[in-house]
Protein backbone atom coordinates (compact mmCIF):
# COMPACT_ATOMS: atom_id res chain seq x y z
CA UNK A 1 0.00 0.00 0.00
CA UNK A 2 2.78 2.37 -0.90
CA UNK A 3 0.33 4.67 -2.60
CA UNK A 4 -1.30 5.50 0.72
CA UNK A 5 2.08 6.50 2.07
CA UNK A 6 2.74 8.46 -1.12
CA UNK A 7 -0.60 10.19 -0.80
CA UNK A 8 0.07 11.28 2.77
CA UNK A 9 3.56 12.46 1.77
CA UNK A 10 1.96 14.46 -1.03
CA UNK A 11 -0.50 15.94 1.44
CA UNK A 12 2.35 16.94 3.75
CA UNK A 13 4.30 18.43 0.85
CA UNK A 14 1.24 20.40 -0.17
CA UNK A 15 0.78 21.75 3.33
CA UNK A 16 4.38 23.03 3.49
CA UNK A 17 3.72 25.73 0.95
CA UNK A 18 6.86 27.78 1.52
CA UNK A 19 7.70 27.59 -2.19
CA UNK A 20 4.57 29.58 -3.02
CA UNK A 21 5.71 33.12 -3.67
CA UNK A 22 3.23 35.90 -4.37
CA UNK A 23 3.68 35.63 -8.17
CA UNK A 24 2.89 31.93 -8.16
CA UNK A 25 -0.03 32.58 -5.84
CA UNK A 26 -1.50 35.11 -8.27
CA UNK A 27 -0.98 32.85 -11.31
CA UNK A 28 -2.39 29.84 -9.46
CA UNK A 29 -5.44 31.70 -8.11
CA UNK A 30 -6.21 33.37 -11.43
CA UNK A 31 -5.77 30.15 -13.41
CA UNK A 32 -8.01 28.20 -11.05
CA UNK A 33 -10.61 30.98 -11.15
CA UNK A 34 -10.70 30.96 -14.96
CA UNK A 35 -10.90 27.15 -14.89
CA UNK A 36 -13.77 27.29 -12.41
CA UNK A 37 -15.71 29.87 -14.43
CA UNK A 38 -15.14 27.81 -17.61
CA UNK A 39 -16.48 24.68 -15.91
CA UNK A 40 -19.59 26.59 -14.81
CA UNK A 41 -20.03 27.81 -18.40
CA UNK A 42 -19.72 24.25 -19.70
CA UNK A 43 -22.09 22.81 -17.12
CA UNK A 44 -24.63 25.49 -17.99
CA UNK A 45 -24.33 24.56 -21.67
CA UNK A 46 -22.75 27.89 -22.59
CA UNK A 47 -20.22 28.27 -25.38
CA UNK A 48 -17.15 30.45 -24.78
CA UNK A 49 -18.37 34.05 -24.96
CA UNK A 50 -16.56 37.38 -24.81
CA UNK A 51 -16.24 37.18 -21.03
CA UNK A 52 -14.65 33.72 -21.08
CA UNK A 53 -12.38 34.53 -24.02
CA UNK A 54 -11.42 37.79 -22.32
CA UNK A 55 -10.62 36.03 -19.06
CA UNK A 56 -8.52 33.41 -20.85
CA UNK A 57 -6.69 36.14 -22.78
CA UNK A 58 -5.97 37.93 -19.51
CA UNK A 59 -4.69 34.64 -18.09
CA UNK A 60 -2.38 34.39 -21.11
CA UNK A 61 -0.93 37.82 -20.24
CA UNK A 62 -0.51 36.87 -16.57
CA UNK A 63 1.28 33.64 -17.53
CA UNK A 64 3.57 35.42 -20.00
CA UNK A 65 4.53 37.81 -17.20
CA UNK A 66 5.02 34.84 -14.87
CA UNK A 67 7.41 33.11 -17.28
CA UNK A 68 9.13 36.40 -18.14
CA UNK A 69 9.92 36.94 -14.47
CA UNK A 70 11.77 33.61 -14.32
CA UNK A 71 13.60 34.56 -17.50
CA UNK A 72 14.70 37.89 -16.00
CA UNK A 73 15.90 36.43 -12.70
CA UNK A 74 17.63 33.60 -14.59
CA UNK A 75 19.50 36.14 -16.73
CA UNK A 76 20.31 37.92 -13.48
CA UNK A 77 22.28 34.82 -12.47
CA UNK A 78 19.84 32.96 -10.22
CA UNK A 79 18.83 29.41 -10.95
CA UNK A 80 16.36 26.75 -9.89
CA UNK A 81 17.23 24.18 -7.23
CA UNK A 82 15.58 21.55 -9.42
CA UNK A 83 16.49 20.72 -13.03
CA UNK A 84 16.73 23.74 -15.35
CA UNK A 85 15.30 21.83 -18.34
CA UNK A 86 12.25 20.80 -16.33
CA UNK A 87 11.53 24.36 -15.21
CA UNK A 88 11.63 25.62 -18.80
CA UNK A 89 9.65 22.69 -20.14
CA UNK A 90 6.91 23.72 -17.72
CA UNK A 91 7.16 27.45 -18.42
CA UNK A 92 7.11 27.04 -22.21
CA UNK A 93 4.08 24.75 -21.93
CA UNK A 94 2.37 27.19 -19.54
CA UNK A 95 2.54 30.10 -21.96
CA UNK A 96 1.28 27.96 -24.85
CA UNK A 97 -1.77 26.53 -23.04
CA UNK A 98 -4.27 29.45 -23.08
CA UNK A 99 -3.42 30.25 -26.72
CA UNK A 100 -3.88 26.61 -27.77
CA UNK A 101 -7.12 26.46 -25.77
CA UNK A 102 -8.45 29.62 -27.45
CA UNK A 103 -7.61 28.33 -30.94
CA UNK A 104 -9.19 25.00 -30.14
CA UNK A 105 -12.28 26.55 -28.52
CA UNK A 106 -12.83 28.90 -31.48
CA UNK A 107 -13.57 25.85 -33.65
CA UNK A 108 -16.00 24.50 -31.07
CA UNK A 109 -18.68 27.09 -30.25
CA UNK A 110 -20.46 24.73 -27.86
CA UNK A 111 -20.23 23.84 -24.17
CA UNK A 112 -17.25 21.63 -25.04
CA UNK A 113 -15.27 24.69 -26.09
CA UNK A 114 -15.78 26.00 -22.55
CA UNK A 115 -14.56 22.69 -21.10
CA UNK A 116 -11.44 22.88 -23.29
CA UNK A 117 -10.71 26.32 -21.81
CA UNK A 118 -11.25 24.85 -18.34
CA UNK A 119 -8.65 22.13 -19.01
CA UNK A 120 -6.15 24.66 -20.40
CA UNK A 121 -6.53 27.04 -17.44
CA UNK A 122 -6.44 24.27 -14.82
CA UNK A 123 -3.36 22.58 -16.27
CA UNK A 124 -1.59 25.94 -16.61
CA UNK A 125 -2.39 26.79 -12.97
CA UNK A 126 -1.12 23.45 -11.66
CA UNK A 127 2.00 23.76 -13.80
CA UNK A 128 2.73 27.21 -12.29
CA UNK A 129 2.68 25.58 -8.87
CA UNK A 130 4.99 22.84 -10.13
CA UNK A 131 7.38 25.38 -11.70
CA UNK A 132 7.64 27.16 -8.35
CA UNK A 133 8.36 23.81 -6.65
CA UNK A 134 11.16 23.11 -9.12
CA UNK A 135 12.59 26.58 -8.53
CA UNK A 136 12.53 26.05 -4.75
CA UNK A 137 13.58 22.40 -4.94
CA UNK A 138 10.46 21.05 -3.25
CA UNK A 139 9.88 17.35 -3.78
CA UNK A 140 13.33 16.78 -5.28
CA UNK A 141 15.05 13.53 -4.41
CA UNK B 1 -19.16 10.66 -39.96
CA UNK B 2 -18.02 13.55 -37.83
CA UNK B 3 -14.40 13.65 -36.76
CA UNK B 4 -13.70 12.17 -33.37
CA UNK B 5 -12.33 15.49 -32.20
CA UNK B 6 -15.71 17.23 -32.15
CA UNK B 7 -17.79 17.95 -29.08
CA UNK B 8 -16.59 16.03 -26.01
CA UNK B 9 -13.83 14.59 -28.20
CA UNK B 10 -12.22 18.01 -28.22
CA UNK B 11 -11.75 17.93 -24.45
CA UNK B 12 -10.36 14.39 -24.58
CA UNK B 13 -8.03 15.39 -27.41
CA UNK B 14 -6.88 18.46 -25.44
CA UNK B 15 -6.01 16.22 -22.48
CA UNK B 16 -4.03 13.95 -24.77
CA UNK B 17 -2.11 16.93 -26.19
CA UNK B 18 -1.12 17.91 -22.64
CA UNK B 19 0.10 14.38 -21.97
CA UNK B 20 2.06 14.28 -25.23
CA UNK B 21 3.85 17.53 -24.37
CA UNK B 22 4.56 16.38 -20.82
CA UNK B 23 5.58 12.80 -21.52
CA UNK B 24 7.68 13.46 -24.62
CA UNK B 25 9.67 16.31 -23.08
CA UNK B 26 10.16 14.39 -19.82
CA UNK B 27 11.23 11.13 -21.49
CA UNK B 28 13.59 12.93 -23.87
CA UNK B 29 15.43 14.80 -21.15
CA UNK B 30 15.48 11.92 -18.69
CA UNK B 31 17.06 9.64 -21.27
CA UNK B 32 19.56 12.23 -22.46
CA UNK B 33 20.66 13.43 -19.03
CA UNK B 34 20.25 10.65 -16.48
CA UNK B 35 19.36 7.37 -18.16
CA UNK B 36 21.67 5.31 -15.92
CA UNK B 37 19.86 6.43 -12.74
CA UNK B 38 16.67 4.54 -13.51
CA UNK B 39 16.86 2.72 -16.85
CA UNK B 40 13.63 0.78 -16.34
CA UNK B 41 11.58 3.79 -15.33
CA UNK B 42 12.94 5.92 -18.16
CA UNK B 43 12.46 3.21 -20.77
CA UNK B 44 8.85 2.90 -19.63
CA UNK B 45 8.53 6.69 -19.79
CA UNK B 46 9.70 6.61 -23.40
CA UNK B 47 7.27 3.81 -24.30
CA UNK B 48 4.44 5.70 -22.60
CA UNK B 49 5.37 8.86 -24.52
CA UNK B 50 5.37 6.98 -27.84
CA UNK B 51 1.94 5.51 -27.09
CA UNK B 52 0.52 8.93 -26.20
CA UNK B 53 1.86 10.36 -29.47
CA UNK B 54 0.34 7.60 -31.64
CA UNK B 55 -2.97 7.70 -29.75
CA UNK B 56 -3.22 11.49 -30.06
CA UNK B 57 -2.31 11.61 -33.74
CA UNK B 58 -4.75 8.81 -34.59
CA UNK B 59 -7.55 10.59 -32.69
CA UNK B 60 -7.13 13.55 -35.02
CA UNK B 61 -7.83 11.41 -38.10
CA UNK B 62 -11.21 10.11 -39.14
CA UNK B 63 -11.89 6.76 -40.75
CA UNK B 64 -11.90 3.15 -39.60
CA UNK B 65 -8.14 2.62 -39.77
CA UNK B 66 -7.40 5.56 -37.48
CA UNK B 67 -10.20 4.35 -35.21
CA UNK B 68 -8.50 0.98 -34.82
CA UNK B 69 -5.10 2.58 -34.20
CA UNK B 70 -6.68 4.73 -31.45
CA UNK B 71 -8.45 1.69 -30.03
CA UNK B 72 -5.25 -0.40 -29.85
CA UNK B 73 -2.98 2.36 -28.49
CA UNK B 74 -5.47 3.52 -25.86
CA UNK B 75 -6.02 -0.12 -24.79
CA UNK B 76 -2.22 -0.52 -24.44
CA UNK B 77 -2.20 2.74 -22.49
CA UNK B 78 -4.83 1.42 -20.08
CA UNK B 79 -3.04 -1.93 -19.73
CA UNK B 80 0.26 -0.07 -19.22
CA UNK B 81 -0.99 2.17 -16.45
CA UNK B 82 -2.60 -0.80 -14.68
CA UNK B 83 0.47 -3.04 -15.02
CA UNK B 84 3.06 -0.37 -14.17
CA UNK B 85 0.79 0.94 -11.42
CA UNK B 86 0.61 -2.48 -9.77
CA UNK B 87 4.28 -3.23 -10.44
CA UNK B 88 5.47 0.04 -8.89
CA UNK B 89 3.24 -0.65 -5.91
CA UNK B 90 4.59 -4.18 -5.35
CA UNK B 91 8.25 -3.51 -6.20
CA UNK B 92 9.02 0.16 -5.55
CA UNK B 93 12.76 -0.62 -5.49
CA UNK B 94 12.60 -1.18 -9.28
CA UNK B 95 11.52 2.44 -9.67
CA UNK B 96 14.07 4.83 -8.14
CA UNK B 97 12.38 7.60 -10.12
CA UNK B 98 8.69 7.84 -10.92
CA UNK B 99 7.14 7.29 -14.33
CA UNK B 100 3.90 8.89 -15.39
CA UNK B 101 2.24 5.51 -14.82
CA UNK B 102 3.69 4.82 -11.34
CA UNK B 103 1.01 4.14 -8.72
CA UNK B 104 -1.71 4.46 -11.38
CA UNK B 105 -0.66 8.00 -12.20
CA UNK B 106 -1.06 9.20 -8.63
CA UNK B 107 1.46 12.01 -9.24
CA UNK B 108 -0.83 13.30 -11.99
CA UNK B 109 -4.17 13.28 -10.12
CA UNK B 110 -4.82 9.75 -11.46
CA UNK B 111 -5.58 11.29 -14.85
CA UNK B 112 -3.32 8.66 -16.56
CA UNK B 113 -5.73 5.91 -15.48
CA UNK B 114 -8.95 7.89 -16.00
CA UNK B 115 -8.07 9.29 -19.44
CA UNK B 116 -7.83 5.94 -21.33
CA UNK B 117 -11.14 4.78 -19.82
CA UNK B 118 -12.86 7.96 -21.04
CA UNK B 119 -10.99 7.60 -24.34
CA UNK B 120 -12.21 4.05 -24.91
CA UNK B 121 -15.77 5.04 -24.00
CA UNK B 122 -15.61 7.88 -26.51
CA UNK B 123 -14.23 5.62 -29.24
CA UNK B 124 -16.88 2.95 -28.71
CA UNK B 125 -19.56 5.63 -28.73
CA UNK B 126 -18.22 6.93 -32.05
CA UNK B 127 -17.49 3.63 -33.71
CA UNK B 128 -17.43 3.87 -37.52
CA UNK B 129 -20.08 1.62 -39.07
CA UNK B 130 -17.53 -0.15 -41.25
CA UNK B 131 -15.64 -1.51 -38.23
CA UNK B 132 -18.74 -3.27 -36.94
CA UNK B 133 -19.11 -5.74 -39.81
CA UNK B 134 -17.33 -9.01 -39.23
CA UNK B 135 -14.67 -9.42 -41.87
CA UNK B 136 -14.05 -13.14 -41.70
Amino acid sequence: MTWIAALSTAAQTASSSSYLDVYTGIALAFGLTVAGVSVIWGLRDRAPDRLLIGATSLLQVVLLAYAARYLVISIGGEGPVGPVWELWAYLVTIVMLPALGLIWAKDEPTRWGSFVLAVAAFVAAVMCGRAAQIWAGVGMS
Amino acid sequence: MQARTQGPGRVIFAMYVVFVIGSVSRATFQIITEFSVAPLAYTLSAIAAAIYVVATVSLAFSGPRAWWVSMVTISIELAGVLIVGTWSDLAPQSFPDATVWSNYGQGYLFIPVILPIIGLWWLLKNRPESTKRSRR
